[in-house]
């Protein structure tokens, strides 16, 4: 009895062995408003103001931040549904503002993502088994073959396809679509899933089902993952490594477990500190930052937490760089606090 | 908002261009070429010569069309083939004859369709409901100009009541007498049955919809009285209900046709069935463009004051 | 599951199957549906059904009255019998009534979802140009390039087609607009699907069930303006049995015959109750279903 298992042939790897998988340098985003009739000046929504990080093969990095620190907007850049600006993306050493044509839809083969809400992700008119099928036939699988893929996904992200392969999404529940994206993104042996709030709209119980689908997933394949969420307690439990966003900046980079231990930028600290967890093992207040967050049409001058941070002096009028914090260089923070020596220069 | 009104008519100026490139461009969708649409058929050659060049046909097409545009911005819409006489007086008077009856009609569809429509959304399910939406039904599926016949059958030749065709003495001027009135009346009431089944049926659709909305179902429920709903209903239905009656007196104005040649009312629809049949080409285009711009016009009209009652369309 | 892992549970289109129940449900669709294949079975059967000829007259037959022996309905102005030409008329009804909606449909429902699809300055600039049709009322226009075009067939099909192709494209483009910022659309960007491709698979199954509940209202709008026009002697020329132009033609006889007269319009007035009864039937299923 032949149980063939159908698959995509994953690329090799273009960048070589010890290359990241993706790399953002200094990427900016800025979206315009309409403007009134008269006013000439146009105004912008600035989404992402110069965003640099490395993703290595087989990690979990994750993003945080409140919304509108625009995480969201870097995982359409990254994934091509939206252009940047200005500054680079290199995804397996090929820049992605130059790959054109065939190498483009190379390119979205290996870089899969799955989207926040779960219902609105997939077409209601197409059964499950058709879902998971269609991209694949995209990349040259027979029809049959591509079915026969998608059975196998749906068992290996926890359902029976029996059961659901012919069913409408509007029949499954939340936690069971999550699935079939899952299985969706990983019908094209991608190298790099990126999860977009992707168990934000989950009940906790699924949510952890989830996740823990993930960690198998990652450990099986060494799939490397870009996971975004507002919430810490579910990025702190998937990631590796963590960055903490602010007004389109990352304000600090770094292992996951050492941030948590002891975050350094004051914006972490306040959002950590609303975490149950954290309070009861750091014994931590909470800390309430003031105002609201700035518009993101006219952002303030030097560091851009400083309207809010509680202790902010006169050398945050200058803009902090990231910068590593320790030797081994990798763990960075944009404070000027955590770099006494930068306000001097 | 002055800002939105502005807009909105700087909006209407090309719309009102194109139209009249598409007006423009009527004369060459006939048959054989321009000037034998314009000149007679028995023209002798120095008349045809003639005409091309008063026509300006024998220049470019963009300049034709440029030549036509700048008369017509001052008034000048040609001279009608048939009867000799300047377009836009005798489409002007057609105009204010098919207004006449329009305006009635409206006014009769209006009121009978607010009513059927309002007690139809309120009562929703009830037979009073069944009755309304059946009217109505009839109302938009009934072949207008065949209801101006059997009405026509009915009225004038079994009951002799009413006249079946014509504008009476005085050519429609309008006095208030029966004798003057009775031509009107078959035209208008026909007219009005088919804004009446629309009008019917966006007002329940448009009442029922408010009705439904969850604060005014809490209103009912906390027992306040059919009377201040019906004003909340009366404040929001407004705005869409104005759009639909001005749709329809649009309509009205730019439809006549069909029940103006039933009944020989000498409108502009009237007017449009002559000028087809004599290949006038002045004439169809000027009537086109003046009733194409009334459209506009109106349309322009109720988006304002729309705009006014509700500012949040502003907004959109 | 077989030995090769394919599953051989049977697909389920179940959408259209739901609504089609719930249609079928509906008393007025069986009504309405009852007439319009009455109408339309007889007139493709006609030749087979009538006893006379559509063009056979008789000068000394001429408007007998409805019940006269051999003629069920009477003869018209040529000593035609009545009908005879009312089921012939069907025939005409169902090519400039339908074909019109079914040409406006297609060119509409592409223009209008490429275009709603694409978004930008095309949209902008395909959506301003069609304002400028819908400057015009609708009957203003289809006489209009009817006159201009002089009578005939093909020239109503036309302009009726011009009249009501820009109100489809309104509808289609509309659907696009508010399905293209879908993240299942993302999703199929995201699998190297060209346009034109996630435009006939996602964007269509989804947007043309409103779209066609829309094109079948107009129907009865279309029929009773394409009859209009003959009415008005564009359109079908005689001798040609076609309900509008028999209006016309037996105009002079509501003096003497006047229920004989008024026969055509029955015709088309229950046709068009039925297009509309049928139209709202399946609005209303379809809005039940979702």
């Amino acid at each position: 009895m032949m149980n063939n298992q159908v698959n995509i042939v994953q690329d090799p790897d273009l960048g070589g062995v010890n290359q990241p998988l993706l790399i953002i340098d200094k990427l900016y985003k800025r979206f315009p408003i309409k403007g009134s009739f008269f006013s000439k000046e146009k105004k912008y929504v600035h989404a992402l103001n110069g965003v640099s990080f490395e993703l290595k093969k087989g990690e979990t990095l994750g993003i945080v931040g409140e919304s509108g620190c625009g995480k969201s907007t870097l995982a359409k850049l990254i994934s091509g549904l939206l252009k940047h600006d200005a500054g680079n993306l290199i995804f397996d050493g090929q820049g992605v503002n130059e790959i054109r044509g065939i190498s483009l839809k190379n390119l979205k083969k290996n870089l899969q993502m799955v989207f926040q809400d779960s219902y609105s992700s997939l077409n209601p008119r197409l059964t499950i088994e058709e879902a998971i099928a269609f991209g694949p036939t995209m990349h040259g699988m027979s029809h049959e073959d591509a079915r026969q893929l998608a059975i196998q996904l749906l068992s290996r992200v926890g359902l029976d396809a029996n059961q659901f392969g012919n069913r409408y999404p509007s029949e499954l529940s939340g936690g069971q679509r999550q699935r079939v994206n899952i299985a969706r993104a990983l019908a094209f042996n991608p190298k790099m899933l990126i999860l977009d709030e992707s168990v934000a709209a989950l009940d906790k119980s699924v949510q952890a089902q989830i996740l823990n689908l993930l960690i198998e997933l990652k450990k099986e394949s060494k799939l490397t993952f870009l996971f975004i969420s507002h919430d810490l307690q579910v990025v702190n439990y998937i990631s590796d490594r963590l960055i903490v966003m602010y007004l389109g900046q990352i304000v600090e980079y770094g292992p996951s477990d050492k941030i948590f231990e002891k975050p350094r930028h004051p914006y972490t600290k306040a959002l950590f500190s609303s975490v149950p967890e954290y309070k009861k093992i750091n014994g931590v207040e909470k800390i309430i930052l003031s105002g609201d967050p700035p518009n993101p049409i006219h952002l303030p001058s030097g560091c851009k937490f400083r309207t809010r941070c509680p202790q902010a002096q006169e050398v945050c009028l200058k803009e902090p760089v990231l910068q590593a914090v320790n030797p081994h260089q990798d763990y960075w923070v944009a404070c000027h606090l955590a770099h006494p020596e930068q306000g001097k220069e | 908002m002055f800002l939105y009104v502005l807009k909105r008519i700087l909006y209407s100026v090309p719309i009102i261009l194109g139209v009249s490139i598409l007006t423009f461009a009527l004369v060459f969708m006939a048959p054989g070429d321009p000037i034998s649409a314009i000149a007679p058929a028995d023209a002798p050659e120095e008349v045809v010569q003639a005409l091309k060049i008063s026509y300006g046909l024998d220049r470019p097409v963009p300049v034709q069309y440029l030549l036509w545009l700048k008369k017509a911005v001052t008034g000048d819409l040609g001279v009608s083939i048939a009867s000799g006489r300047p377009v836009l007086g005798e489409i002007l008077t057609a105009f204010s004859h098919t207004l006449s009856i329009a305006l009635i009609a409206s006014f009769l569809g209006v009121g009978l369709g607010f009513f059927l429509g309002g007690v139809a959304g309120f009562y929703q399910n009830s037979w009073l409901d069944r009755i309304a939406t059946f009217l109505s039904l009839i109302g938009i599926s009934v072949p207008h100009y065949w209801l101006g016949l059997v009405l026509t059958i009915v009225f004038s030749v079994w009951l002799g009541w009413l006249p079946s065709m014509g504008a009476g003495p005085d050519s429609g001027a309008f006095y208030w007498d029966f004798e003057h009135i009775k031509f009107m009346l078959l035209p208008a009431i026909t007219m009005a049955v088919i804004p009446t089944g629309i009008i019917t049926r966006s007002v329940k659709s448009i009442v029922a919809e408010i009705l439904a909305r969850e604060f005014l179902v809490s209103l009912r429920a906390r027992g306040l009285t059919d009377m201040t709903v019906l004003k909340h209903v009366i404040r929001n239905a407004l705005p869409m209900v104005l759009a639909v009656v001005g749709l329809q007196i649009g309509y009205l104005m730019g439809g006549s046709i069909l029940i103006e040649t039933v009944f020989s009312w000498p409108g502009t629809g009237f007017l449009l069935n002559i000028a087809i049949f004599q290949r006038d080409f002045p004439l169809l285009q000027g009537i086109v463009l003046i009733l194409c711009m009334f459209f506009v016009i109106l349309n322009l009209v109720i988006d304002i004051l729309q705009s006014i009652l509700d500012p949040r369309i502003m907004r959109s | 599951m077989n030995s090769i892992g394919i599953s051989n549970v049977p697909r389920r289109k179940t959408y259209w199957r739901d609504v089609l129940t719930i249609f079928l449900k509906d008393r007025s669709a069986w009504i309405s549906g009852f007439i319009l294949i009455v109408i339309f079975a007889s007139a493709i059967f006609a030749p087979w059904i009538c006893s006379y000829g559509p063009y056979q007259g008789s000068m000394s037959a001429r408007l007998l009255d409805i019940g006269s022996p051999g003629h069920l309905l009477g003869t018209d102005e040529l000593g035609r019998d009545m009908l005879t030409r009312l089921i012939y008329g069907g025939r005409m009804t169902l090519l400039i009534g339908f074909t019109p909606i079914f040409l406006a449909f297609v060119i509409g429902t592409t223009i209008g979802l490429v275009s709603g699809f694409v978004g930008g300055k095309i949209n902008t600039f395909v959506m301003r140009t069609l304002d400028i049709f819908y400057a015009f009322p609708s009957v203003l226009l289809a006489v209009a390039i009817s006159g201009a075009m002089g009578p005939g067939i093909m020239n109503s099909i036309i302009a009726l087609t011009v009249v009501f192709t820009p109100q489809i494209v309104r509808v289609a483009e509309s659907a696009a607009t508010q399905i293209r910022n879908m993240e299942y659309i993302d999703a199929a960007r995201m699998s190297g699907a060209s346009s034109l491709i996630i435009i006939r698979v996602h964007l269509l199954s989804n947007v043309v069930g409103p779209i066609f509940v829309y094109a079948t209202s107009l129907i009865s709008v279309c029929m009773i303006l394409a009859s209009g026009l003959s009415f008005l002697g564009l359109g079908v020329k005689p001798p040609e049995p076609e309900w509008g132009l028999m209006l016309n033609t037996l105009r002079p006889a509501i003096y003497t015959k006047p229920f004989l007269s008024a026969l055509p319009g029955i015709w088309l007035f229950i046709t068009s109750i039925a297009f509309n009864l049928l139209s709202d039937a399946f609005r209303q299923a379809m809005s039940k279903k979702s």
